[in-house]
C-alpha cells in the first residue's frame, strides 16, 4: 500500500513530465484547471493545478476544484507514474473522477500522450 | 428483395426508408436512430440478427484505419458482436474508396488541388480522405484533437495523425464512445467555440463528419465548400443560410438524403453476398463503378453567399 507521501511524489513526477513535454505545454495552454486529488485510504488531499501550460502540485485540498480524482493511494501512485492506464480503473469504478466530461477526457488524454 | 438496416447511435430525427436498385437486386434500406442509447442499439441488433441481409452501424465506428494500421473502437466492436448470423459493417471499407474518389471528383471540378486550404474536422475516421487531400498537395488542418477532445492543437501532417492514433490505441478500445463523439440529441447541439473559428475562417473547404462540422460551426461560412455525408434537406438549408458556396456529399443522393457509408456498405455486402472481411478495395471500386454510385453536389446561388 502506497503512502500519502508516495502519492505526492507521483504527482510531482507527473507534473514534471507534463512541463518537460513541449507538445503538452501547448495543448494545456488554455486548460486552466484546479484538480483535487484524494487518496481515500489515507484521506489525504493534494492540489494539481494546470495554469497557462504549467502543472504544479500543492499539499491539501483546494478551496474550489474543477475536478475531483479519487482512488486508493496505491492506484493513484500507479496512475501518476504511468504504470497503469486510468481508463480501466475508471471503467471498473476503482477510480472516480468528478468533473466536466471534457475535462475528464483531457486529463486522460495527457496520460495517453505521456505514456500511450 | 434484400433487407438492410442501419442501426445508428444518432437521433431518430434522421431516420428514413428507401428502395434502391443495385444490378438485378432491389434493396430496401432503413436507417433507425436509437438516440445514443447503447442498450437499445444492442437490443435492436440482436432482434435484426438473422432476419435481414446486412446491418450497418451508424454514429460509431468499429475500426479506424490510420497509416495502414487498424485501430479498434471498443464500443463499436462490442455492438457488432451482438449479431451472430448477419454481417455487421461500419462503412470503413467503403469510406476508404468512396471518400478518396469524392476528393478526386472535387479536383476534377477544379474545387480542390494544391494550395487548397482544407479543415478536416476529424481525419482518423477518414484517413482515405485525408490522404487524398494531402496527395493533391492541399494544405490541411486535421482537427481531431479540437473536435473530439476540445484541445486547440491542429495537426498538419499524416505522420502526426499516425503518432496520435498510436498514443490513443488503448483509449479507443476502452473509453466510452459517447465521450469521444456526440451521440443522440447531442448531435444536434451547436456550440461554436471561439478558439476554433479561425480554422473555419481560414479554410476553403470544410470536410468530414457532418455532426462535428455542425458542433462548432460559426454562423457564417461565406464562399466555403463543404464535403460531408449524411445530409438531409435541413442540413443543406443550414449551410445555405451560412453562406456556403457548395456542398458535396460522399454518398449518393437518395431522394433528398445522403446516407451514412455504413448503410451503403451494408447494401453492397447484402448484394455481393461476400463476408465483409473478404471485400477488398478493388471490390468496392468495382461495385461503385457497376452501380454508378457517386456523391451529390449542390451549388448555391451567389446571392446567398
Amino acid at each position: 500500500m502506497a503512502s500519502a507521501e508516495e502519492v505526492r511524489d507521483s504527482l510531482v513526477s507527473f507534473a514534471e513530465s507534463c512541463n518537460e513535454n513541449a507538445q503538452l505545454r501547448i495543448m494545456n495552454k488554455d486548460w486552466n484547471r484546479t484538480i483535487d486529488i484524494h487518496a481515500t485510504d489515507h484521506d489525504a488531499n493534494f492540489t494539481l493545478l494546470s495554469q497557462d501550460g504549467q502543472v504544479t502540485v500543492a499539499d491539501g485540498k483546494p478551496a474550489v476544484a474543477d475536478m475531483v480524482v479519487e482512488a486508493e493511494a496505491e492506484l493513484l501512485t500507479q496512475i501518476f507514474y504511468g504504470e497503469v492506464s486510468p481508463t480501466e480503473p475508471y471503467n471498473d469504478g476503482s477510480l472516480t473522477v468528478h468533473g466536466a466530461e471534457q475535462d475528464v477526457l483531457h486529463l486522460d488524454f495527457i496520460t495517453a500522450i505521456l505514456w500511450g | 428483395m434484400k433487407q438492410v438496416v442501419s442501426v445508428s447511435l444518432g437521433s431518430p430525427t434522421g431516420d428514413f426508408e428507401r428502395e434502391i436498385v443495385m444490378g438485378n437486386e432491389t434493396v430496401h434500406l432503413v436507417r433507425e436512430g436509437v438516440d445514443g442509447d447503447m442498450e437499445r442499439a444492442r437490443a435492436r441488433i440482436r432482434a435484426l440478427d438473422g432476419h435481414v441481409d446486412a446491418i450497418g452501424l451508424g454514429g460509431i465506428d468499429i475500426y479506424l484505419y490510420v497509416g495502414g494500421k487498424q485501430f479498434i473502437i471498443g464500443d463499436g466492436l462490442r455492438l457488432a458482436q451482438e449479431a451472430k448470423k448477419t454481417p455487421v459493417v461500419d462503412g470503413s471499407g467503403l469510406k476508404d474508396t468512396l471518400e478518396r474518389k469524392a476528393v478526386l471528383d472535387l479536383a476534377d471540378r477544379g474545387l480542390a488541388g494544391p494550395e487548397t486550404r482544407v479543415l478536416m474536422v476529424s481525419a482518423m475516421d477518414r484517413f482515405g480522405m485525408a490522404e487524398a487531400f494531402m496527395e493533391l498537395g492541399s494544405r490541411c488542418v486535421f482537427g481531431d484533437l479540437m473536435f473530439h477532445i476540445g484541445i486547440d492543437y491542429p495537426f498538419h501532417t499524416l505522420t502526426e495523425l499516425d503518432e496520435y492514433a498510436e498514443k490513443m490505441r488503448s483509449r479507443l478500445l476502452s473509453v466510452p464512445f459517447h465521450m469521444l463523439y456526440p451521440t443522440g440529441e447531442r448531435q444536434l447541439e451547436r456550440k461554436p467555440d471561439p478558439r476554433f473559428q479561425k480554422y473555419y475562417d481560414e479554410a476553403d473547404i470544410v470536410a468530414g463528419d457532418r455532426h462535428l462540422i455542425h458542433r462548432h460551426m460559426p454562423d457564417r461560412l461565406p464562399g466555403k465548400g463543404i464535403l460531408t455525408t449524411t445530409t438531409r434537406p435541413s442540413t443543406l438549408d443550414e449551410y445555405r443560410t451560412a453562406g456556403v458556396r457548395w456542398v458535396a456529399t460522399t454518398t449518393p443522393d437518395l431522394d433528398g438524403v445522403s446516407s451514412g457509408t455504413n448503410l451503403m456498405e451494408a447494401a453492397m455486402v447484402a448484394v455481393l453476398g461476400k463476408p465483409p472481411q473478404e471485400l477488398t478495395r478493388d471490390d468496392y471500386y468495382a461495385c461503385l463503378r457497376d452501380m454508378g454510385w457517386h456523391g451529390s453536389f449542390h451549388e448555391f446561388p451567389k446571392e446567398t453567399q
